[in-house]
C-alpha cells in the first residue's frame, strides 16, 4: 500500500509540472502582448507594464520564466494582484477568502452526495417505477442546465417569493449558502444520481449478486453489502473528478450570488483582466484537484482489492 | 464435518420417509416477456430427485436447463421472468406457497448452488474466507471467529492447501480450479440436502474439470446429499450421474438411467447427440451432427419442437406435440415414434 | 447513463441461458451493428424527438430570417429591458432590441462553436487515439501523458485562463480554447476501444494474413471502434453549448456585437434581474439543445453497444 501511494505520488509530479506549465504558458506566452492586454479597457501606464515584465521575467525565454515562477510558487509566492485588489499578494487574497469557498463547496458536496446517492440508489432498486422515471427525467434536465442558468433561475424564482432566503452575500450566515449550494451542486448531483443508478443496476445483474441470493442472504444484505459496495467504485472516482468541476463552479456561483470567496475573486479577476490572480488561483485549484485524485486512487485501492499492490 | 452434519440434522431436519423425493419439480412453466416477444424458456418440466442421487439435466444452451434451476433458487428476476405454472417441492413443501423469508432460509441451507464461472460468481471485493463465513453467520447467527473457523475447515475439506492462510485471499488471487473449489466450499457451508451444480466445470481446463467432478461426487456420497448436475457435456453425465433428463426447447424429451439412455436412446434428439460425439474405440470417417439449430425460444415450432431437425419426423409430428410418456421402467420419452428410434439403433 | 430498456434485454440473455449468444459477434461487421442500431433508434422516441429538436435548431441557425421579421439589430434604447408585450412577446433586452429576434439570430454562433469544437475534437481523438492505441509503445505513452496533463484542468477553468488574455474573442478563439480542453476524454475513449478491438480475433486474423498496419487501422480497427466515440461526440455537442454559454456569461467568451445565447445571458446585470426575469429567456434554447444532444447521445450509445443487444 505504501509503495502504491509513493508510486502514484511520483506519477503525479510530471502531470503537475505539465499542467502548471500549460496554465502558465497559456497566460503569459500567447501571441500578442499579454502585459498590454492586462489592463483591459484602461491600459496600464508604461512604468507599471515594465515593472510587471520585470517581476514576471517576461523578457526571459518561456521555460526560464516558468521555472522562476514555479520557484516562487514553491516558496508560496503566487505574485500579486494587478487590478482586483491591486498590490495585494494572491496568497493573501486566498487566505482572506477561502473560508467562504470551502463552506460553499462543502454545502454543495453534502447536497450532491446525500441527494445524488439516495436518488440513484432508489431509482436503481425500483427500476422502471414512477420514482425511477422521475429521477431520470429530473436529472437529465439538471444536466442540461448550465450552473449559471440554474443559479439565475433560483435567484429570480426564490428571490421573488421568499424573503427569508438570501439571494446575495453572506450576511445572513448559514442560510446564505442554501441557494448557492443547491445551484453549485445541481449538475454534479444529477450526474452522480445517474452514475449511481446505472452502476448499481449493473451490479444488481452481476453473477455474484445471484450467488449472494442463492446463499440465502436477505435482500437488504444482498443489495447493501454486495451490490452497493461494488457500485461505489466508479462513484468514488467520479467524486474526485467532480471536485475540480465544483471548484470551477464556485467561480460562477460566487459571482452570481455575490459571495466573497475565491471563486468570486476569480470571477472579478476575469472581468478585470487580472492575469496573476487568475493564473495563481487556477494553479491552486489544479493542485487541489490533483491531490483529490491521488486520495481517490488510494481509496480506490482500498475499495477494490483487484488493483491493490499492482 | 460429519459431526456437524449430524448436529444439523438433529437440529431441524427430520429424516425423509423412504421413497420420498427430496426435491420435486412439477409442470414448471417459465417465460420471459420482452419487447421482442415472449420467450418460453421452460414449458412444463417435471423431475424429481431422491436423497443422495445424482440427476443430470442435459441440454444445449437455450434449452432451458439452467432456468429451472434458477426457478428453484428464486433467481429469476421478475420482470421480465415469470413462473406461469407449476410447483417446486422441497421435502414436500411447495416453495411458491412459502413466505419470502421462509424461502430465503431454505436457499443455501436446504438447497445450495454452484455456478459456472466462479470468477464472476464470487464477489471480487470480499475475501474468499469472508464470503464463506458470511453464509454461516447469516444463517446460523454465529460469531465472526467461529464462522471463519468453519470457513477454514470447509476450504480444507474441498482440498485447498493451507486453507487457513488462504482465508484472506481474494477471488482473483485464486486459480480457476481453486476458485471453483472455494465456491463449492461456500455451497457446502450449511450441509445442504440438495446441491445444484450449473455447468460447474465448463469454465475450467480439462484436467481440472475431472478433479472438480471427482470432488463433487465424493462429497455427494460422503454427505448424502442429492446432486442436480446441469450440463451440456455428455461425458460428464456418463461418468457422474445416476439418472439423466434430456432437455430440448424448454421441455424434457427423454428421461431414464444414464446407462439405459446412453445405450438405447428413445428420442431422436438424444440419438443425435450420441452420434455427434466421436466414439472412443472405433474410427469413424465423419461425425454426424444434428442438422439445423435449436429453435428460438420466441418461435418454437408447432407440434413436436424437434421435428424440423428430425429424421423420423412425419406429418403427425408437425401437428401434435408428443407428451412425455413412460416407455419402460423409470424411463420416459416425448416422441410419437420412440419405438422406432429405440429399435433402429 | 443507459436506458432501462437496454438493461432488461441483458437479463434476458443471461437468464435464458448462462452463455452469451449471437450479440457478441456483432462487432465483427460494423455494418450489421449500425443497421441494427438504426432499427432500434428510429422507434425510440427518446432518440427521434431530440433529433427533431436538433434539426429544428439547425434550420434556425441557417435561416434565422425565416423565424422573425425583425433584424438582430432592430433596437431602440428607449425600450431597454421592457417586459414582453404585443408583437414582442419576449420583451426587449438591455440594448432595447427585440429579445426573440436576438435569440433567433444567436442560434448560429452557439451551434457553430459546438460543431467546430466537436468535429475537431473528434478528428484529433480518432487519429491520435487509433495511432496511440494501435501502435502502442512511446507514441502511446506520450499521447496518454499529454492527455493526463490537459485532463488535470477543468474545462471551464482552462478555457477561462486561455481566453482571459485574448483581446479579440471571436468564434475561432472561443472554439480553440474549448477544444484545448475537450479532446482528452474522447481520445482516451478512442484509445481504449482501439486497444480492445486490436485484440479481437478478426484483427489478429487480418494481421496474420499479412495486411499492413495502416490498412488494418483504416479498414478494421477504426470502423469498429468508432461507435462509442460517436455517441460521446453527440453528448459533447451539448456540453460545449453549455460551456460556451458559461464562459461567455463570465465575460471571457464572445463579445458584443457578436451574438450567442451566452452573450444574451451575460448582458443583464444580476442586480436588475429580479425586475426583468424575461431576460433569462435565452436559457431556454440552451437547455433545449443541450438536453436534446445528451438524450440523443445516450440513445446512440445504448443502441451501438453490442453488449446491450
Amino acid at each position: 500500500m505504501g509503495r502504491y501511494i509513493l508510486r502514484r505520488l511520483l506519477q503525479m509530479i510530471p502531470v503537475l509540472i505539465g499542467t502548471t506549465f500549460l496554465i502558465y504558458a497559456m497566460n503569459f506566452a500567447l501571441p500578442g502582448d499579454p502585459v498590454a492586454a492586462l489592463g483591459g479597457d484602461r491600459p496600464l501606464p508604461q512604468e507599471v507594464q515594465d515593472q510587471i515584465r520585470e517581476r514576471y521575467n517576461l523578457d526571459d525565454p518561456l521555460l526560464v520564466q516558468y521555472a522562476k515562477y514555479m520557484g516562487n510558487v514553491v516558496q508560496g509566492d503566487f505574485g500579486e494582484s494587478l487590478s482586483v485588489r491591486r498590490g495585494q499578494d494572491v496568497t493573501e487574497i486566498v487566505a482572506d477568502t477561502w473560508p467562504v469557498t470551502v463552506r460553499l463547496a462543502l454545502v454543495a458536496f453534502v447536497f450532491e452526495i446525500v441527494i445524488g446517492l439516495a436518488a440513484g440508489v432508489v431509482a436503481a432498486l425500483r427500476r422502471g417505477s414512477f420514482v425511477d422515471n422521475l429521477v431520470r427525467g429530473s436529472t437529465i434536465l439538471l444536466v442540461s442546465l448550465p450552473i449559471f442558468v440554474t443559479a439565475l433561475v433560483l435567484q429570480v424564482a426564490v428571490g421573488l417569493r421568499f424573503d427569508w432566503i438570501p439571494v446575495a452575500g453572506t450576511q445572513q450566515g448559514a442560510v446564505s449558502y442554501l441557494l448557492p449550494g443547491i445551484a453549485l451542486a445541481s449538475v454534479s448531483l444529477a450526474y452522480l444520481a445517474r452514475l449511481t443508478r446505472n452502476s448499481l443496476m449493473e451490479n444488481l445483474r452481476a453473477d455474484y449478486v445471484r450467488t449472494a441470493t442463492a446463499k440465502g442472504l436477505p435482500r437488504s444484505r444482498v443489495v447493501g453489502r454486495h451490490a452497493l459496495r461494488n457500485s461505489m467504485i466508479p462513484v468514488v472516482t467520479f467524486l474526485a473528478f467532480d471536485l475540480g468541476v465544483l471548484l470551477s463552479g464556485t467561480i460562477v456561483t460566487e459571482g452570481i450570488f455575490n459571495l466573497n470567496g475565491i471563486g468570486g475573486i476569480v470571477f472579478d479577476a476575469i472581468r478585470q483582466q487580472d492575469g496573476t490572480v487568475v493564473v495563481g488561483i487556477v494553479t491552486m485549484f489544479v493542485l487541489v484537484y490533483l491531490v483529490a485524485n491521488l486520495i481517490v486512487d488510494v481509496l480506490y485501492a482500498a475499495l477494490d482489492p483487484r488493483i491493490r499492490y499492482e | 464435518m460429519n459431526g456437524d452434519y449430524n448436529a444439523a440434522t438433529a437440529s431441524g431436519r427430520s429424516p425423509l420417509p423412504p421413497g420420498e423425493p427430496v426435491l420435486e419439480v412439477r409442470d414448471l412453466h417459465v417465460e420471459f416477456r420482452t419487447r421482442r416477444g415472449t420467450l418460453r424458456a421452460v414449458n412444463g418440466v417435471s423431475w424429481s430427485l431422491e436423497p443422495g442421487e445424482t440427476l443430470a439435466i442435459l441440454g444445449e444452451s437455450g434449452s432451458g436447463k439452467s432456468v429451472s434451476a434458477q426457478a428453484i433458487m428464486g433467481l429469476i428476476d421478475s420482470p421480465p421472468g415469470f413462473i406461469t405454472e407449476g410447483e417446486i417441492r422441497f421435502r414436500g413443501e411447495d416453495l411458491f406457497a412459502l413466505s419470502e423469508d421462509r424461502r430465503r432460509r431454505i436457499r443455501g441451507d436446504g438447497v445450495a448452488m454452484v455456478f459456472q464461472d466462479a470468477l464472476t460468481a464470487l464477489n471480487p471485493v470480499f475475501s474468499v474466507g469472508w464470503q464463506i463465513a458470511e453464509t454461516y453467520r447469516v444463517h446460523r447467527g454465529t460469531s465472526k471467529r467461529e464462522a471463519y473457523a468453519k470457513a477454514a475447515e470447509l476450504l480444507d475439506r474441498v482440498g485447498i492447501p493451507s486453507a487457513h492462510e488462504r482465508l484472506n485471499s481474494y477471488p482473483h488471487e485464486f486459480s480457476g480450479g481453486m476458485r471453483q473449489r472455494a465456491m463449492i466450499a461456500m455451497a457446502l457451508a450449511l450441509d445442504p440436502e440438495v446441491l445444484i451444480a450449473d455447468e460447474p466445470t465448463t469454465a475450467l481446463d480439462v484436467t481440472v474439470q475431472a478433479q472438480i467432478m471427482d470432488l463433487l461426487t465424493e462429497l455427494r456420497s460422503e454427505l448424502g446429499m442429492g446432486l442436480v448436475l446441469i450440463t451440456h457435456d455428455l461425458a460428464v453425465v456418463a461418468e457422474n450421474a445416476d439418472r439423466v433428463a434430456v432437455m430440448y426447447a424448454g421441455r424434457i424429451v427423454e428421461e431414464g438411467t444414464v446407462s439405459e439412455v446412453f445405450t438405447e436412446p428413445a428420442h431422436p434428439y438424444t440419438l443425435g447427440l450420441m452420434h455427434s460425439i466421436p466414439p472412443l474405440h472405433r474410427r469413424v470417417a465423419a461425425l454426424d451432427p444434428i442438422p439445423g439449430t435449436p429453435p428460438n425460444p420466441a418461435r418454437i415450432p408447432p407440434g413436436c419442437p424437434f421435428h424440423p431437425r428430425c429424421a423420423f419426423a412425419r406429418q403427425h409430428c408437425r401437428e401434435v406435440e408428443p407428451p412425455l410418456e413412460r416407455v419402460g421402467e423409470g424411463r420416459a420419452s416425448a416422441c410419437h415414434y420412440w419405438e422406432e428410434v429405440k429399435g433402429g439403433e | 447513463m443507459s436506458d432501462p430498456r437496454a438493461g432488461r434485454e441483458v437479463e434476458v440473455e443471461v437468464d435464458v441461458d448462462g452463455t452469451p449468444e449471437a450479440g457478441q459477434e456483432a462487432t465483427a461487421e460494423g455494418a450489421g451493428l449500425w443497421s441494427e442500431a438504426w432499427r432500434d433508434l428510429r422507434r425510440n422516441p427518446l432518440f427521434v424527438l431530440p433529433v427533431l429538436v436538433i434539426a429544428l435548431f439547425t434550420v434556425v441557425a441557417f435561416f434565422p430570417q425565416w423565424f422573425t421579421d425583425l433584424g438582430p439589430r432592430s433596437c431602440d434604447l428607449a425600450r431597454s429591458a421592457d417586459p414582453p408585450q404585443a408583437g414582442h412577446w419576449l420583451g426587449f433586452d438591455r440594448q432595447g432590441c427585440d429579445l426573440y429576434a436576438r435569440t433567433v439570430f444567436s442560434t448560429r454562433a452557439s451551434l457553430l462553436i459546438a460543431l467546430i469544437v466537436t468535429v475537431s475534437a473528434f478528428v484529433i481523438a480518432v487519429i491520435l487515439g487509433s495511432v496511440a492505441g494501435y501502435v502502442g509503445r512511446w507514441v502511446d505513452t506520450l499521447a496518454a501523458r499529454l492527455a493526463d496533463i490537459v485532463f488535470g484542468i477543468p474545462l471551464i477553468v482552462g478555457a477561462l485562463v486561455v481566453l482571459n488574455v485574448v483581446a479579440d474573442r471571436g468564434l475561432l478563439q472561443v472554439s480553440g480554447a474549448l477544444l484545448l480542453f475537450t479532446w482528452p476524454p474522447m481520445f482516451r475513449l478512442m484509445r481504449s476501444t482501439v486497444l480492445s478491438v486490436r485484440e479481437t480475433e478478426y484483427v489478429q486474423a487480418a494481421r496474420a494474413l499479412g495486411a499492413s498496419n495502416l490498412r488494418i487501422i483504416v479498414r478494421h480497427v477504426v470502423p469498429n471502434a468508432l461507435a462509442p466515440v460517436i455517441a460521446y461526440a453527440t453528448v459533447l455537442m451539448g456540453v460545449i453549448i453549455s460551456a460556451e454559454a458559461t464562459i461567455t456569461f463570465l465575460g471571457a467568451g464572445l463579445q458584443l456585437p457578436a451574438l450567442s445565447w451566452g452573450v444574451l445571458l451575460s448582458t443583464p446585470p444580476r442586480t436588475e434581474l429580479l425586475n426583468t426575469p424575461h431576460l433569462l429567456f435565452p436559457a431556454v434554447p440552451v437547455a433545449l439543445t443541450v438536453l436534446s444532444f445528451v438524450l440523443a447521445g445516450d440513445a446512440l450509445r445504448d443502441a451501438l453497444d453490442p453488449k446491450l443487444r
